[in-house]
């Protein structure tokens, strides 16, 4: 018979035993010179909220996923470090021919993939081809599941044609002039993988990765960890990282206590509430930038009485969205006047936003044939979004706000999943809803959120806007290359926009990370990439 | 008892059978797209499509279970839709966290559990039993997910004595060979990443081992009140035996008995994923996978799950069975005649 009484001494004597020889290794400590100059060597892990789902560029859709492989992969054009203006990577330059069709890219010499074959031609053809609608189709069309970016940019309306002369150069041939296409080049789905590497692996390819980046893949643990070591043979100035680890922490505030008890060195994932407790707080950096994002409020004009202008001018008036954004966005968000954030060219800094005026807004009603208002219905997504922090309060905000003027709006929600469905399929009056951007070009947001061919169910233009004049800017800017040319178009859509009130922009929303304070050099970009190439740790700080 | 464990086993199947039609009938009930949800905000019509047909999502209902069902039989669950992983190696790649922290959670909670139920039946209505009663309640009523926040603070924060979050130090990682770390770390000769990996798991133990253990012990505790007032105990209390001896031999194997089930139960819930811990703790256990999957409409994942855990929890509700035969020699495992 086991002595129960004696088993609990005995249990606890195991338990400090054991965690006594746990020795705890130190996440970000290299010994060595001091901090000022970037310092070769040690080990970064970095915290997010959720594990990547595949690592495969071409089929990737979620954010973490395109964390890891942009410092696994390359693409032929890249986005400078903190903006979204272009620059050489895989191809060291390019020319554009003068009908703005024919695109030639000069490849790299002497880059290698991690598993030691040659970059060249075969492989750009590859990785794109892979992903294009083509007849016959190519032998990995229909591996791995759909190329949704490849898809969704509307990358086969635009390729006619990739070509590779020599083993140096590739050549696009596109249907018609696209002047974002370049830009298009430089997202994450456009990442050249080495065909050697995805013939082995096939359907299992995605947790092979093997691109030409700075970092090469190391191992994968599910739901736990991602780890990554330093590419000795980078044909650039290499990583100055040993390693980076990305660890997946789904609960924010345990990811902040990580933080501060040193087990991870740098985060993401940071809502208001975190951000306050590290801000100001000398042991930790939090970098901020206005995200390139949008929330909105979208009127379906299909609906009525969304149809009338004045109604849509009215419920702009009748919100008061400055005080909504400083409320409820904890100081990390930006009022939204257009549709597309300050930080892109092209932006329209002449247009205001409509003024809170109740009176005004009354008389728009009135002038509409609604003095008393109308009853309608507002949705709103249960849980945050990269764009709203809590959308339930936002809609319930514009509900006391719509009040005022004598609208009467009940509140729907809906599971996310469901909720995009029904958005998409355009059920609702008025619905909440914003976009993250993809390229960093205007017409990602004016095109693909008011254009008119996004109102095609299940529809991105969730407030089915369609003005021929907005769209023929919209289409007229694909076409421009010149991008000074392109950037006035914008603008005068934009005023556009602004006059016909699809939607209240309501803010966009500023991106967070933070670090442990010995942690240096990590560009914060526009379009949220995490690029670990030329950060560094500062030993023994 | 072959035949028994045998029958039992046999059982498994319709079990399993009407499970999986469940299953399969409430996430294709729930609306949200599977083909819409994956590819989120950005698809296109055509590419929802496409990937309908792909995923066999055009098809009527019984053909698409009917394929399901066949794969099944052929040993194949399929692909995850969202990863794109075989649902198989998605299960075998978290199961052992589950099944390592489950353990070592029911192992905390039955031997403090019962020691408490012990104790609290010795001295009734004493102030040991009033403490044991109160904590169990406590413990039951206890939400999980401010606990778990709780004992991070204080253990990993202010203390500094343990890990807060994940099964190992990625510096200590050992190769992958069972899945289980306490036992791959011994595999790979690793003392420093043993601990580190036991030490890892105290936390989550504990915070998860809490409601089993309030259980437990007041499982215990009356079931020792029930037998204390039985003559053959008072028969030993006559014979002069000693109170460790009356309470550890005489009426603890049968007081035990009611308790094994309770631990079996709670160990089968355990082994279902323990979603809020797992959350909490960045335990990649197939708990919090599930509910991603349910979240995606990643029915194929989600039917592949819920038949594993429904199968563990079947078999051990069987051993659980045969354990209650060895504890209690009248019970016989004959196969259902009376």
């Amino acid at each position: 018979m086991i002595r129960l009484r004696n088993l609990v001494p005995v249990a606890l004597a195991f338990v400090l035993l054991v965690t006594g020889c746990a020795k705890k290794n130190g996440t970000a400590t290299a010994k060595g010179a001091a901090g000022g100059n970037p310092v070769k060597g040690g080990e970064l892990v970095y915290g997010r909220g959720h594990d990547s789902v595949r690592l495969d560029p071409g089929h990737e859709t979620d954010g973490e996923s395109f964390k890891v492989c942009d410092n696994l992969y390359e693409n032929l054009v890249a986005y400078a470090d903190t903006t979204t203006e272009l620059v050489p990577e895989l191809a060291t330059r390019w020319e554009i021919s003068a009908d703005g069709l024919t695109y030639t890219f000069h490849l790299r010499p002497g880059v290698k993939f991690h598993d030691g074959t040659p970059f060249d031609a075969a492989s750009v053809l590859f990785s794109l081809d892979r992903q294009r609608d083509m007849k016959p189709p190519h032998e990995f069309h229909s591996v791995g599941g759909p190329y949704t970016y490849w898809q969704s940019m509307g990358m086969d309306d635009i390729v006619g044609g990739i070509a590779a002369p020599d083993d140096s150069t590739v050549v696009f041939t596109l249907k018609r002039r696209n002047a974002p296409f370049l830009a298009n080049l430089a997202m994450g789905f456009a990442s050249i993988v080495s065909p050697t590497a995805a013939r082995k692996h096939g359907e299992d390819f995605f947790k092979h990765p093997t691109g030409t980046g700075p970092f090469r893949f190391v191992e994968w643990v599910k739901d736990d960890r991602i780890v990554l070591e330093r590419n000795p043979d980078y044909w650039g100035e290499p990583a100055w990282l040993d390693r980076v680890v990305f660890r997946s922490i789904p609960e924010n505030t345990v990811r902040l206590l990580a933080l501060e008890t040193g087990e991870i060195a740098g985060m993401d994932g940071i809502n208001t509430e975190l951000a306050k407790r590290l801000e100001g707080n000398e042991g930790f950096t939090l970098l901020k930038q206005p995200g390139m994002n949008v929330g909105y409020l979208a009127m379906n004009m299909d609906k009525a009485p969304f149809g009338k202008i004045e109604v849509r001018q009215a419920i702009n008036h009748a919100l008061q969205r400055d005080a909504i954004v400083a409320s409820l966005y904890g100081g990390y968000g930006t009022p939204a006047v257009n549709p597309m954030p300050p930080t892109l060219w092209g932006y329209n800094r002449t247009v205001t936003g409509y003024a809170y005026d109740t009176a005004k807004a009354k008389e728009l009603l009135a002038a509409a044939g609604f003095p008393n208002g109308f009853e309608t219905e507002l949705w709103a997504m249960t849980g945050p979004r990269p764009y709203m922090p809590d959308p339930l309060k936002v809609a319930e905000a514009i509900q006391s706000d719509l009040k005022a003027v004598g609208i009467t709006a009940t509140l729907k929600t809906l599971e996310w999943g469901t909720y995009l469905d029904q958005v998409q399929n355009g059920k609702h009056p008025m619905c909440l809803l914003g976009w993250t951007g993809d390229n960093g070009d205007p017409d990602n947001f004016l095109f693909v959120l008011l254009g008119k061919a996004s109102t095609r169910l299940p529809a991105q233009n969730v407030a089915f806007y369609r003005s021929d004049e907005v769209d023929g800017l919209l289409v007229q800017a694909q076409e421009e290359s010149d991008v000074a040319k392109r950037a006035a178009l914008y603008e005068q859509a934009q005023a556009l926009i602004h006059r016909d009130a699809p939607w209240v922009p309501i803010a966009h929303m500023t991106q967070l990370v933070g670090f442990r304070h010995n942690v240096h050099g990590y560009p914060m970009h526009p379009t949220g990439k995490v690029r670990f190439h030329k950060v560094w740790i500062e030993p023994g700080a | 008892m072959f035949a028994y464990v045998l029958r039992r086993v046999g059982l498994l199947v319709p079990t399993l059978l009407g499970l999986s039609i469940l299953t399969f009938a409430l996430i294709h009930l729930v609306p949200g797209d599977p083909a819409q949800v994956m590819l989120g905000e950005r698809a296109t019509p055509e590419a929802v499509e496409r990937l309908r047909g792909e995923l066999g999502l055009d098809r009527p209902l019984h053909e698409q279970y009917g394929l399901f069902l066949g794969g099944l039989l052929a040993g194949d669950l399929g692909r995850s839709l969202k990863t794109r992983e075989k649902v198989a190696v998605e299960i075998g790649n978290r199961f052992p966290a589950t099944f390592e922290l489950a353990l070592c959670a029911i192992v905390f909670a039955s031997v403090v559990g019962v020691t408490a139920g012990i104790l609290a039946a010795r001295r009734r209505r004493s102030l040991v039993d009033a403490t044991v009663m109160a904590g169990s309640l406590a413990g039951v009523s206890m939400p999980i997910f401010w606990l778990g926040l709780l004992v991070i603070l204080l253990f990993s924060v202010q203390l500094g004595w343990l890990p807060l979050a994940g099964r190992i130090d990625p510096s200590l990682a050992v190769p992958k060979v069972t899945g289980f770390l306490l036992l791959d770390t011994l595999f790979a000769g690793r003392l420093d990443s043993f601990g580190d990996a036991f030490a890892h798991l105290i936390l989550p133990a504990c915070v998860l081992g809490t409601i089993p253990l309030a259980v437990i012990a007041r499982m215990t505790r009356s079931a020792m009140l029930d037998v204390l007032t039985q003559d053959y105990v008072r028969t030993a209390w006559a014979k002069g035996l000693s109170e460790r001896r009356v309470l550890l031999v005489h009426v603890l194997k049968n007081a035990l008995i009611p308790t094994i089930t309770v631990i079996g139960l709670q160990f089968g819930y355990l082994l279902g994923g323990a979603i809020i811990t797992e959350t909490i703790f960045a335990w990649p256990g197939v708990g919090r996978w599930l509910v991603l999957a349910v979240a995606a409409r990643d029915f194929r994942a989600v039917q592949g799950g819920v038949l594993l855990l429904a199968s563990v929890f079947v078999l051990v509700n069987l051993v659980v069975d045969l354990l209650y035969a060895v504890a209690d020699p009248r019970v016989r495992l004959a196969g259902g005649e009376e």
